[in-house]
């Protein structure tokens, strides 16, 4: 799944990209993430599962990443 | 979800991989997975089982004919798509085996259905021994016998096991900046002692890290999916 290849291509991808002015245009774009994910099970099990990875996303990138739940069991 | 992830109003999706092919096809293309969990053991895939209750006469799929079954949601892959795939496939097609087989809403419903006796059979996602939705209610304690005491998994029966499904995919938008598809990439990919309490409460502790996956890891899912809609064309339903 993973080959050393692709991964190599798109962290060089990341390095030319990391300019401030390019991360500057992608934030003012997006200033806000949903990410959303399938529940394993009911909702209020989902909330406590994701929410914290979607603060240390927020953490990371620098905009904000909201959860939501949703219906679709995987 | 599909259709927030088709209307670039949620920017990443964890599916499940016949959600995902539904995602993938009414975005024409634009949701792409990029990752899945990595569970104990490195495996990389899940599988839909069905269980029985151990105190039921249940052994087999045979046993099983004229019997009634609780399946998930029609989106869901272990709970729906799988088993009607991979049942058919061998035999035992799902309308013509069961007497009655009905959606429960979730994975959690769908063994309490089980659990409560609404119906003689259940599916549902299993990782691995120590990891399956059953193990994480009976660690929960939600399962209970009619006298009030907790259940256990020996209270249980796994009559069926599909092949080993790909890996619930994480999918981001093709179409947002290919800048801030990196920064997403970089952090899910980070070693997740950088982060090892929220993975874990992703995870329940029992993953080991994400893996890079592709759309070509999916062809498989995107055919499921296809057949079932034929099917679905074919009953008018």
């Amino acid at each position: 799944m993973t080959t050393r290849r692709a991964l190599f291509v798109l962290m060089a991808g990341l390095a030319l990209a990391a300019t401030p002015a390019a991360a500057q245009s992608w934030k003012e774009k997006y200033p806000e993430l949903v990410m959303a994910l399938v529940p394993s099970e009911n909702v209020t099990g989902v909330l406590a599962r994701v929410g914290p990875f979607a603060d240390y996303l927020t953490s990371e990138l620098g905009v904000k990443v909201t959860a939501s739940p949703t219906t679709i069991p995987r | 979800m599909i259709e927030g992830q088709k209307n670039r109003q949620i920017h990443i999706g964890q599916y499940g991989p016949g959600s995902y092919a539904r995602a993938n096809t009414v975005s024409g293309g634009n949701v792409i997975p990029f990752v899945t969990l990595r569970n104990s053991g490195g495996v990389i895939g899940y599988y839909s089982v069905m269980y029985v209750r151990s105190d039921s006469p249940y052994k087999s799929l045979d046993d099983l004919k004229g019997k009634t079954l609780g399946l998930v949601d029609v989106e869901s892959t272990s709970g729906f798509k799988a088993p009607t795939f991979f049942l058919a496939d061998q035999g035992y097609p799902v309308e013509k085996t069961f007497k009655l087989a009905q959606t429960t809403g979730s994975h959690e419903n769908a063994i309490f259905a089980l659990a409560g006796g609404t119906v003689d059979a259940a599916v549902n996602w299993w990782n691995a021994e120590d990891d399956s939705n059953l193990t994480r209610m009976l660690t929960k304690g939600v399962l209970k016998k009619a006298d009030g005491s907790p259940m256990t998994k020996s209270d249980f029966r796994m009559i069926w096991k599909s092949p080993m499904l790909p890996g619930s995919p994480f999918a981001l938008l093709a179409d947002m900046p290919e800048d801030l598809k990196a920064a997403i990439l970089r952090v899910f990919l980070d070693p997740p002692k950088k982060n090892k309490a929220a993975f874990d409460a992703l995870t329940d502790g029992k993953v080991e890290n994400f893996a890079r996956v592709s759309k070509e890891d999916y062809i498989e899912s995107v055919k499921m999916n296809l057949w079932l809609d034929e099917q679905r064309k074919r009953k008018g339903t």
